[in-house]
Parts: structure tokens; sequence; C-alpha cells
């Protein structure tokens, strides 16, 4: 009878210390995979985004902005939009002024936060150029530091030039090496 | 005894239950609110908006000629029963005829849906007219989507949200569609595009995607074949075809197709299809919805005059 509780307590003693050892790899991978980007060793580590930080969004328009046909007509006929700019579920800019091609459009004073950020933008090329394909430019800087720039087309003749766009919040030119001994 | 009077007595209680359940649900059906359009088009525009919130009535069936409709005494019982009226406007109801429905049986509020649209002109027995057949055009189908859009948030505004969200859905469709047909179209050569019809209801499809009409009837359908067709329009419409070698001509669904058969044999062309005009298809048929109506003719079209002669 001892013999059995004996032979029942190492067992007991054995398939603790089994998944004890378990245990620790498991959280050590775990722990090792969160931090993976890091023990890569980048050069240049991601640089933090200061909350406080402004941002000025630059669009610069390819085409001249006309009223969409296809749109649901707003209850005040100057309410219809020409170009509209949504982050986070609101109105970043919003516009029903003609624009003409290549006018640009400073969105100064913003925060934003995170590593990047989503924007949803949407413009109906109009006149000639509802005619043919065209784009927007958009560029992000922070405090003059240029982060991140991108250009959206719409998607045929006539078409609206809309979609969400991501851009980085990371000012990247001071991180640059241009060749002028600045790092 | 005492027992089954309880019984009874439970039994009329389930009983009053369903009747009153079922009272509800038909008094909440009935409740909707009921638009009645004239033609099949603003009907099926209207449906699109509305959904299931309200019921839409129309009153030409698929394939009937709007020009020339008579309206029948059913027609007024609709109308009396109905909350809003739509209709297309621009005289596409021969004599008004809509118009006069709403004005007679209970003066009803009637939206017409071509308001907005910037009309063509058309020359009919040496008057100037304006074209009704807007709807060709989808950036128009967008004019008239807003207007019934404007009209049932004037009737119901609690479910303006819903509507709102529901035209703009389908705004999204039409311009697809337009650039859909765009792309199609591209494959006939410019020259080539020329639409040969029983009857001028493709200006406006014509002027948004660059071809040239030509039509034996001008604007007038008649019930008859050749109603409004001239022996020197006639010339003229073959010796249009022989010009272009236009290599195919149309019938349509809702205007007789003698006329173009033996205009076809004339000139030595074939007869490219059928092709939806003033009323859409029939329930099941293709054409049963603008859409579906504006996709067959357009697929039509260029099937029969980009293929090699």
């Amino acid at each position: 009878m001892v013999r059995f509780a004996c032979s029942l307590l190492v067992a007991a003693l054995l398939l603790g210390s089994v998944g004890l050892c378990q245990y620790a790899l498991t959280r050590r991978v775990a722990i090792s995979m969160t931090h993976a980007p890091e023990s890569h060793g980048h050069a240049e580590p991601a640089k933090g985004v200061d909350a406080s930080a402004r941002y000025a969004l630059y669009v610069t328009l390819g085409f001249e902005a006309g009223e969409d046909p296809f749109a649901v007509r707003a209850a005040d006929a100057a309410e219809s939009r020409r170009l509209v700019i949504r982050h986070g579920g609101a109105e970043l800019f919003a516009t029903s002024e003609a624009l003409q091609r290549g006018q640009q459009i400073a969105i100064t004073n913003q925060h934003f936060s995170g590593e990047r950020v989503a924007l949803f933008v949407e413009a109906v090329p109009g006149g000639e150029d509802a005619a043919r394909p065209c784009a927007l430019r958009l560029r992000l800087e922070c405090e003059g530091e240029w982060c991140d720039e991108a250009t959206l087309w719409s998607e045929g003749n006539g078409a609206r030039v809309s979609g969400e766009v991501t851009l980085g919040l990371a000012p990247r030119l001071s991180t640059l090496d241009r060749g002028l001994g600045v790092r | 005894m005492r027992q089954c009077g309880q019984r009874w007595r439970r039994w009329a209680l389930v009983g009053i239950a369903i009747g009153a359940l079922t009272g509800v649900a038909k008094a909440d059906e009935s409740a909707k609110k009921r638009i009645v359009c004239s033609t099949t088009q603003t009907a099926d525009l209207a449906r699109q908006i509305v959904g299931d919130d309200m019921e839409v009535h129309g009153i030409l069936g698929p394939g009937v000629n709007p020009h020339v409709y008579q309206p029948v005494p059913g027609d007024s019982r609709l109308v009396e029963s109905a909350d809003l009226c739509l209709q297309n406007g621009l005289h596409l109801e021969g004599k008004n005829w809509m118009e006069t429905l709403a004005r007679d049986n209970g003066n009803k509020p009637l939206v017409t849906c071509t308001k907005g649209v910037q009309p063509l002109d058309l020359e009919f027995e040496g008057q100037t007219i304006k074209d009704p057949h807007a709807w060709f055009d989808p950036r128009n189908g967008a004019i008239f989507v807003n207007n019934i859009l404007d009209a049932v948030i004037d009737l119901d505004p609690p479910g303006a949200v819903r509507y709102r969200a529901r035209a703009d859905l389908y705004l999204q469709q039409l311009r697809a569609l337009d650039t859909w047909i765009e792309k199609e179209v591209s494959r006939i050569p410019l020259e080539r595009r020329i639409l040969v019809t029983s009857h001028d209801a493709f200006n406006y499809y014509a002027a948004r995607y660059h071809f040239k009409v030509r039509s034996p009837v001008g604007w007038s359908t008649g019930s008859e074949i050749g109603g409004g067709m001239t022996p020197e329009r006639r010339r003229l419409v073959v010796q249009s075809i022989r010009d272009f070698k236009v290599p195919a001509i149309f019938v349509e669904t809702s205007v007789n197709p003698k006329m173009i058969q033996q205009i076809a044999g004339e000139a030595g062309v074939r007869v490219g299809g059928e092709l939806y005009s003033d009323a859409m298809g029939a329930a099941g048929s293709a054409g049963e919805t603008y859409l579906g109506m504006m996709r067959e003719n357009t697929l039509t079209v260029v099937l029969a005059l980009s293929a090699s002669e």
C-alpha cells in the first residue's frame, strides 16, 4: 500500500514538472515573439509619435473638382460637396466651393495618434476632367517634417476619386541620410 | 363540469390572442404608405428607394406604350388609394393622363421625376418639343432617384435615413452602370455608332455615348405601324443606313416591329435585336429592372454594331 502511494506521488511529481516546463517554454516563446522586431536590430529604431505633435495634410488636385451627378442630393444645394476628407468617422475637411486643377489645400493643426492614420478621401472630377482618369495627391507633414505621401487615382473616366489612404505618422526626413552628413 | 368550463375559457383566450395578433399584423400591413407610378421605370426606381417600407404600384405594365395609353377604371381606384403619385413628365404620358388621374381622384400629390433634367429638343410635326425619354442617360436616372427620394422623405420623414442609404447605394450602381456602358460601347468604332430604332426614344442614350440616331417615325409611336412616318423620312432612314454602312437596326419592345423589319429588308441589313424602350420587361425577364434594361440594351447594341460585316 505504501509502495503504491509512493509511486503515485512520484508520477504526480513527474507530470507536474513536465507541465511546468511546458508552461515556461510557451511563455518565453510568446514573449520573444512579441518583441521580435526589436531583436532584428534595425539600424534606425521606429521613431515614437508624439501625441502632442501637430500635423499638416496637403491635398493637391490633378483635376477640376465638380459636382457629382451620382450623389444623393443635399437638402441645400450649397451643401453639395466637391471634396470630402474623413478621419475616424468625422469630417476632417469638406468643401462645396469650386476647386481648380493644381490647387493645393492645406489642412493644418491636426492631431493624430498611433503609427498610421487612415483617411477616406472623395472628390469628383468635373468639367473637361470628368472625361479622363484623374489623380489626387496627399502629403502629410509633422511640424515641417515630411511623414508620408500617397496618390489616389480615379477608377476610370468620369469616376470619382475615392478611397481610403493610410499614411505613416512618424517624421522621416530627419532619419534619412541624403549625402549631407546629417542623420 | 367546472374543468370543462375552464378549458373552454382557455381556448377562447388563445383564440382572442391569435385574432388580435393577426389583426395587428394586417393593420400594420395596410398602414404602409402607397406610391402609384405611371411608368415601369419610375416604379422600379421608387422600389429601390423605399424597399419594403412602402407599397409601390405601377399603372403601366411591361411593354405598354405610355404615349398612347388610355387609363381604365382600375387605374382611378389605384390612384385614389395612393399617398403619392409619380410620373415621368415631359408629356411621355400621352395627353398628360397621369396628371388627370391624380387630379380627378382626390387631387393626389404628384411628383414629376424629370424635374431638373436638361431636356433635349425634338422636331415633331414642325414643332420643337422636349424629349421625354430622359432615363436613357444614367445621369438623368440619378436625377429621377433624387426627385423620388425628396418626395418619399416628405411623405415619411422618420424613414429618411433608410431612404437616403438605399438611394446612395443605388446611385453607386448607376455610376457603375454608366462607366460599364462607356466601356462596352467603346468596342464600336465611332463611325459605326448609328442607332436606327422604331421611334425617337434613344436620343439621351445617343448623346451620352456618342451615337447618331435615325428613326423612321420620329417621336410619335402611333398605335399602328407607320404612325408618324412619312415617305421622305423613310427614304432618309434607308439612305442613312446605306451611307453609314450600318450593319444592323433595332426593334423596340413597346412598338410594333413590322416597319423596322420592312426597312431592314429594303436597306439590306439585319435586325440586330429588340431594345427595351418606353417600358421595361416583364417580371422574370432580364429587362424587368432599370439596370437590367440598360444592360441588355447595351449588350444588344454592342453585339450587333461591333460585329464584323
